[in-house]
Formats: structure tokens, C-alpha cells, sequence
């Protein structure tokens, strides 16, 4: 069995079928793409695995049920670092990396973690006494993955992590998710910028409509006509 | 005289802000003016009432007493009353009016239990007032002012130096993320009823000691809402300087002009506000709630 | 008819039309407001001191409550429907407890905390039931109206309803009057069926009770509002064992209904006129039918 097995999973919202018996796999210190157009359901699948909306089918992480609901599975190594960043704007820097090690399960370790990100994102070490809302986008972006790392996590749920930022940033944002995962950290990523999350990849999906139509590693979808057609606007060659 | 109005201004003051601040807690992470901390006010009285009689025990056993029970009754309302109609994802203004007629069943309910009449703390001090350069002031009101200064610091304490204080702040401006991080959202909202209720417990406690026991105790929940608004909704520290201004003007109309224009001159002030300075205490003094810049 | 159920009967007209005031503001336009009970209480001593002071008859004295609480309504309305929803709930709050004072303290015209003795009680049933039905015709029309329309697009979203081009403060004025106009007709009607007024019968909680009452029926539903008001008003009438237990369970019943159907027990449903003519129509067919069957 896979390190995170998602099985057969589907997610309404009242009627409208949001995810359709969706299944997927990642190994153990792999990253893992989803990618897709906007409504194609790729927030859903990352709220349905870390526990955020409920879902039908089975979710099983490291050979156990993944917990149900969020903050259960954030407990149990799944961290989600949600779309939009959603740091906390009102209180400060170390605060919000505070928070972030709430789901420590060894509380003796958060010395050891903070000195870890500060070492990673310097910049976060000047402004940790700065309300988390005084920062620029990307810094924002960098204080919302350290406050997931924070907790130690084995698995790192990305949704949209360049959404909104500047193409310079986005690149550290790309490069930091593969010094993260070189560490030893799972990572699915979820993607609308999939030239780069290809590029990124072991192995991704492709969804649409609720649905995945493609899978395969990274450099093969990168070749695929389809997916070059419809996610990285390259006009039929001729 | 004036020194002395003044002491007493600033003891009813702190069992205002007690009030505002517990009021203002829930409703910075809920958004919804709870309306049935009335209530755990007017019942940890009544706790603390039968409490110091059954035992015979002083002022502090009896406080902690109203500072558990006063937490615990806010939990169990916030569990039937509040609880479903978040989990249905009711509007806030559902949650306004279960917190009015939660408040009201209450009230009722004890009036039909124990009658509409006043009951008497028997004296839990042992002077009942202190006299120094010829101003006298009761001691129940030092008390008020000590024990609510004491919480009110050991609140600042728990807000800004405990993980849980820290996620009561950041679930402010964010109540679904917390859970992302492993915070069980509920069991944070559980914790911010019980501290809001153990402050309540405090409040009952001394406002039953100086005003008596009775059904209708929990009105006086009004304070707390007019100086949280005033206060600036959902700031914590707008509120505690608007219920101490409060309690100082109500003090000195009342020893000025006389007790019943109290009412009218303190709306009047406090509609003028609502008018001329909408963003309440808070934004006069550039603690505005829910912005980066929030302070206590 | 017995003049115990009567006068139960004009009790629950009169608060309906408070009721519907009220579900004009709060259910329809989404405004909080605990202001209505102090235009009961302008209706109610405009109406009664210009009668028993100055022999003004009872109509004429209705109106000019009714002209005093548009004047007052417009000012405060004015002043306070600029302010966040939540800033005006409490600034109307402000509002009735000055009234209130205002009655306390200007004893001289209002008799104080005593109050207004011995107002003859003119007021009728058929006259209640008359202008019920008026207010209730009107604030049927008024829902289906593009100023319903309006009002709900204020409540649902006031921003959206301000970038649909929609006066919104306009609108909300004109809502705030129109319920003032209800309270302070339920006011006079209230003093002249009562035989004497006093400042606490004007207390907020009054208006805590019409908030509740349209709640309890759906703020989405006028027919659901209206058979609440009637249930509510009369169910304390019913519970008649033990006083004391009564409003017990009446705010019990409240609450279980807030937890359970939080949209109301009528929800979004109305009753119209062609339904209930369809039922009887219904009904005496399958009585024709069973007529037929018999012979």
C-alpha cells in the first residue's frame, strides 16, 4: 500500500458532485502534482484529504485511516497550507509560528523547529515581532509554509502556493517546496501554474470536472500534446 | 468626596469591564453579541450565594467557586444553545436572538424556582467599609476593583503568553484555519466561553454582593454591551477603558445631578458616540479590532 | 361575546400590528432594531395625554401619534441608519431607554413612574381586527413590491444591493418609518384598551419579545410571523397552570424552535388568498362527491 492511498473518494456540495470517485497515490518522499483549471476541483480534494469537507471512500496515510476531522489529521503529520495563505493578520510573526507548532507531538522539539525556519526564511527572524499582516505577499506566502513546518508535519498539502505572487517569487516559493521535500516531507501539490509544478513532480494527475483524465510522471505530461494544449498554452506545433 | 466618587466610579468600572470583556471575547471569534453572559452573571450569584451560605466560607472560596461554575454554565449554554445552530452554519444573527431567549428562559426560570424576591449576601468581609482622611468607601467595592484588575491582567497573561490565548486572538480574524494547524476550533470556542464565563462569575459574584441577589440580575449585561460598542465591537481593550469610563460617569451623574437622569445622560453619551466616533474607544486610540494593529 | 376572550383578543391585534412593524424591519430589511417598542410608547402618551389633557378624540389623537413618531422616526432614523447594523441596534436600544426616561422624568405631562390613569377603553375588537387587517394588507403588498424586493436585496447584501443602484439609505428610512407608523398605532391602541399606561410597560424587552415572535414564525414568511404572533401572544394565556411556569416554558418552546428549524417553523411558505379559496373549493367538491354517492 502507497504512504497516502486515496481510494475511490467523492465530494458533493448539495447536488453538484465535486469530486468523482477520485483515487491517487504518493510514495513516501515523492512530490505529487494536481493539476487543473479553476472549478476543476483541485481545493476540494485537498480539503477532503486533510479533513476539512466530509467525503465518501477511504483515505488511508502510512498504512492507518487518515483521521477525519482537520485538526486531527493535522495532528497526525497531514498539514495543509491552504490557498490564499490565510496567515493571521492580527497578531505577530511568532505568533502565527507558535500556532504552527501547536500540533508538535513532541513539544520539546519547537526550539529546534522555530531555529530551523528561521534559518530557512531569515527575513521571517527580523519581523517576528511584526503583525503577520504587515508582510508582502511572498512573505506571507513563506511565513504560511513555515507555520505548516513548524508542526514537524510528514506529509504537506500545497494549494495554490504561487497564487497571486510575482513570477521571482514564485520561483523561490518552487525551489523551497523541493529543499523542503529533499528533507524528507511528502509533498502534494495543487497547481493552476503547471508548467513549473510539472517540472517539480515524480508524479501528477490531471483534473477535470471532479475527474482525473491524465496521470503520469512530471517530464511525461510535460510531453503530452493534450496537456500542453489545454495547461501550458502551447499552440499545436506545426 | 470627589476622591472618594472617584474610587467608587473606578470599582463599579471594573466590574463593568469583567462584564464587557468576557461579552467582547466571544463576540471577537463568534461575531454575535451574546446576550446570555446576562445570565451566567445572575446565576454565578445565585452559585455564589448559596455557595458561601451552605458552607460558611469567606470571599475566596466562594469566588473560585463562581469563577468554575460561572465558566461551565457559559460551556453548557454555549454546547445547547449555540452549538447546533453554528454546526448548521446558521446566520449570527440566529445566534443573537437563542442568546436572547436563552437569557429570558433563564430568567424565568429562576423567578419560577426561587421568586421574583431579593436575596442578601451575608457579609463575606470583615469591615464593611474602609474610612482614611475622611473619605469612607465600602469594601466590597476595593475588593471589586482588586480581584477584577487581578483578572483582567491575568487575561492579558493567558491572551498573549499561552498557545491557547494566542489562537483565542488569531480565531478572531480566522475561524477556520486554526483547525488546519491542528486546533480543535471547537474546544478553542469551548475555552473562550469558559473563560468569558469565569469572569461573569466574578461579576455575579460582586454585583450580588453589593446590589443583592435576584432574577433579573443579568440585565445589567446592557453595561456590557453599550461599552463594548462603544469600545469599538470585539476590542478587547477598547472595551475595558470604555466600561471604567462608564462606570466613573454613571458614579459621578448620579452623586452630581441625581440617580434618575443616570440612564439618560449615559445613552445620550453614548448614542453622541455612536454618532461622532463610530469606531468606539478603540479607534480613538488606534487599537482598532480585527486590523494589524491589534493590541488588547 | 365573553369580554375576557375579547379583550385577549384585542391584546394579540394590537401586538400583531407591533409584530408586523417589526417584520418590516428586522425579517424583510434585516435591521435590528430594539426601537420599536418607544414608538408604542410615543403612540401610546401622544394619544392619551392629548385625549385626557387637551379633549382631543381618540382618532385625532391616534394620527397626531402617529405624526409625532414620524417626526422622531425621521430624526433618529436620520442619525442612527448610517451606522453599522450592529451600531444601530444599539443606538435604537439607547433610543427606547431615553424615551422611557424621558416618560420617567417629565412627570409633570406623563404622571411619572405612575403613569396615565383611567383612560377610557374605546377601543374595540372590530376596530383592532380592522386595522390588523389594513396593516397586514399593507405589508403583504409592500413584501411583493419592488420595495420588498429592495428590502430583501439590503438584507441579503447590503453592498450588492448599493452597486445595484438601490438607495439604501433611502430605503431603510422609509422601512424605519413605515415600522415606526405600526408601533405607534399598536401604542394608542394599546393605551385605550388598557385603562392606564406607565413608562415600564414600554421596556426594551417588549421588543426583545417581537424580535423573538419573528423569528419563531421565519423571518422569510409573513403568514408564519403572523401565526406566531397569535400563538405566542396566546399561548401564556393558555398555560394557565402556574403563572410563573408559563414564561418558562413559552421561551423553552423558543429556543428548542431556534435550535431545530432555525428558519422559522414556516419557513419560506405564505399563505395567499387563492389557496384558501382553492381549499374550500376542494372541500366542497368532495363533499358534493360524497352527496352523490349517498343518493
Amino acid at each position: 500500500m502507497a504512504y497516502l492511498d486515496v481510494n475511490n473518494i467523492c465530494v458533493s456540495y448539495g447536488r453538484n458532485q465535486a469530486l468523482n470517485n477520485i483515487s491517487m497515490k504518493a510514495e513516501k518522499g515523492q512530490i505529487v502534482t494536481v493539476i487543473g483549471a479553476n472549478g476543476a476541483g483541485k481545493s476540494t480534494l485537498i480539503n477532503a484529504i486533510s479533513g476539512v469537507l466530509r467525503y465518501s471512500g477511504k483515505i488511508s496515510f502510512d498504512g492507518k485511516p487518515l483521521p477525519y476531522p482537520a485538526y486531527k489529521a493535522a495532528c497526525s503529520g497531514v498539514i495543509q497550507i491552504p490557498e490564499g495563505r490565510k496567515i493571521f493578520p492580527n497578531i505577530s510573526v511568532a505568533e502565527n509560528l507558535i500556532l504552527g507548532g501547536y500540533a508538535l507531538r513532541d513539544k520539546s522539539q519547537f526550539e529546534s523547529r522555530l531555529q530551523a525556519v528561521y534559518e530557512l526564511f531569515p527575513v521571517l527572524k527580523d519581523r517576528k515581532e511584526q503583525a503577520g499582516g504587515s508582510l508582502s505577499g511572498g512573505e506571507q506566502q513563506m511565513l504560511a509554509i513555515s507555520r505548516g513546518l513548524m508542526s514537524n508535519p510528514s506529509l504537506l498539502l500545497l494549494d495554490e502556493p504561487s497564487l497571486g505572487l510575482a513570477p521571482l517569487v514564485i520561483r523561490d516559493v518552487f525551489n523551497l517546496i523541493k529543499t523542503v521535500n529533499a528533507q524528507g516531507v511528502t509533498v502534494i501539490l495543487v497547481e493552476q501554474n503547471a508548467k513549473q509544478a510539472l517540472e517539480l513532480a515524480d508524479w501528477a494527475y490531471v483534473l477535470e470536472n471532479g475527474v482525473f483524465v491524465a496521470e503520469g510522471s512530471g517530464e511525461d505530461l510535460l510531453a503530452d500534446d493534450v496537456v500542453r494544449r489545454a495547461y501550458l498554452g502551447v499552440r499545436d506545433a506545426t | 468626596m470627589l476622591v472618594q466618587q472617584i474610587i467608587n466610579g473606578l470599582s463599579l468600572g471594573s466590574v463593568y469591564a469583567l462584564m464587557a470583556v468576557g461579552f467582547a471575547l466571544v463576540f471577537s471569534i463568534l461575531k454575535f453579541s451574546n446576550f446570555s453572559h446576562g445570565s451566567v452573571i445572575m446565576l454565578s450569584a445565585y452559585l455564589g450565594l448559596w455557595f458561601s451560605n451552605r458552607f460558611d466560607v469567606g470571599l475566596f472560596p466562594t469566588l473560585l467557586v463562581c469563577m468554575i461554575g460561572g465558566g461551565t454554565i457559559a460551556v453548557i449554554i454555549e454546547k445547547i444553545g449555540f452549538k447546533p445552530i453554528r454546526d448548521k452554519n446558521g446566520p449570527l444573527i440566529y445566534l443573537f436572538v437563542s442568546s436572547i431567549a436563552i437569557s429570558m428562559f433563564l430568567q424565568y426560570l429562576m423567578t419560577a424556582l426561587l421568586g421574583g424576591r431579593f436575596f442578601m449576601y451575608r457579609p463575606l468581609l470583615k469591615s464593611s467599609s474602609w474610612r482614611f482622611a475622611g473619605i469612607t468607601i465600602p469594601i466590597v467595592n476595593l475588593a471589586m476593583l482588586a480581584a477584577s484588575i487581578v483578572a483582567l491582567v491575568f487575561l492579558l497573561y493567558v491572551l498573549y503568553r499561552t498557545t491557547i490565548g494566542i489562537a483565542i486572538r488569531a480565531a478572531a480574524t480566522d475561524l477556520s484555519t486554526p483547525n488546519l494547524l491542528g486546533i480543535n476550533i471547537n474546544m478553542l470556542i469551548s475555552i473562550t466561553f469558559f473563560i468569558s464565563g469565569a469572569l461573569a462569575g466574578i461579576a455575579g459574584l460582586f454585583l450580588g454582593m453589593s446590589l443583592n441577589v435576584y432574577p433579573q440580575l443579568g440585565g445589567l449585561v446592557l453595561k456590557a454591551f453599550v461599552a463594548t460598542v462603544v469600545g469599538g465591537l470585539g476590542s478587547l481593550g477598547g472595551a475595558v477603558i470604555a466600561a471604567f469610563l462608564l462606570g466613573l460617569l454613571e458614579t459621578m451623574i448620579t452623586a452630581y445631578i441625581g440617580g434618575a437622569v443616570t440612564p439618560m445622560v449615559s445613552f445620550t453619551v453614548m448614542i453622541l458616540f455612536l454618532l461622532f466616533k463610530p469606531e468606539g474607544v478603540a479607534g480613538l486610540l488606534g487599537l482598532s479590532s480585527g486590523s494589524a494593529t491589534q493590541k488588547l | 361575546m365573553n369580554s375576557y376572550l375579547a379583550s385577549i383578543l384585542i391584546f394579540t391585534g394590537i401586538n400583531l400590528i407591533s409584530v408586523l412593524g417589526m417584520f418590516l424591519l428586522m425579517g424583510l430589511t434585516g435591521l435590528l432594531s430594539f426601537g420599536q417598542v418607544g414608538f408604542m410608547a410615543i403612540g401610546a402618551y401622544v394619544t392619551a395625554i392629548s385625549y385626557m389633557r387637551f379633549g382631543l378624540p381618540f382618532g385625532a389623537g391616534l394620527l397626531l401619534g402617529v405624526g409625532v413618531s414620524l417626526l422622531v422616526g425621521l430624526v433618529i432614523g436620520t442619525v442612527t441608519l448610517k451606522l453599522r447594523n450592529d451600531y444601530f441596534a444599539l443606538a435604537t436600544y439607547g433610543f427606547a431607554e431615553v424615551i422611557k426616561n424621558v416618560l420617567i422624568y417629565f412627570s409633570g405631562y406623563t404622571g411619572g413612574s405612575m403613569g396615565v390613569f383611567g383612560i377610557p377603553a374605546i377601543v374595540t375588537l372590530p376596530m383592532v381586527i380592522v386595522i390588523f387587517l389594513a396593516a397586514l394588507v399593507l405589508c403583504r403588498n409592500f413584501k411583493v413590491s419592488k420595495l420588498g424586493r429592495n428590502s430583501l436585496a439590503i438584507r441579503n447584501d447590503e453592498l450588492a444591493a448599493k452597486v445595484m443602484g438601490i438607495n439604501t439609505f433611502k430605503q431603510k428610512l422609509l422601512v424605519f418609518l413605515f415600522s415606526a407608523v405600526f408601533g405607534s398605532v399598536a401604542g394608542s391602541l394599546l393605551a385605550f384598551s388598557t385603562y392606564y399606561i406607565e413608562p415600564n410597560m414600554f421596556n426594551w424587552s417588549k421588543s426583545v419579545e417581537l424580535i423573538v415572535i419573528v423569528f419563531f414564525g421565519g423571518i422569510n414568511s409573513l403568514t408564519g410571523v403572523v401565526f406566531a404572533g397569535m400563538a405566542l401572544t396566546l399561548l401564556p394565556e393558555i398555560l394557565h397552570f402556574g403563572a410563573e411556569w408559563r414564561m418558562v416554558i413559552y421561551t423553552a418552546i423558543i429556543i428548542v424552535t431556534m435550535i431545530y428549524r432555525p428558519t422559522g417553523l414556516f419557513g419560506r411558505w405564505e399563505l395567499s388568498l387563492s389557496q384558501i379559496l382553492g381549499w374550500i373549493k376542494g372541500r366542497r367538491k368532495s363533499a358534493v362527491g360524497r352527496g352523490g354517492q349517498g343518493a
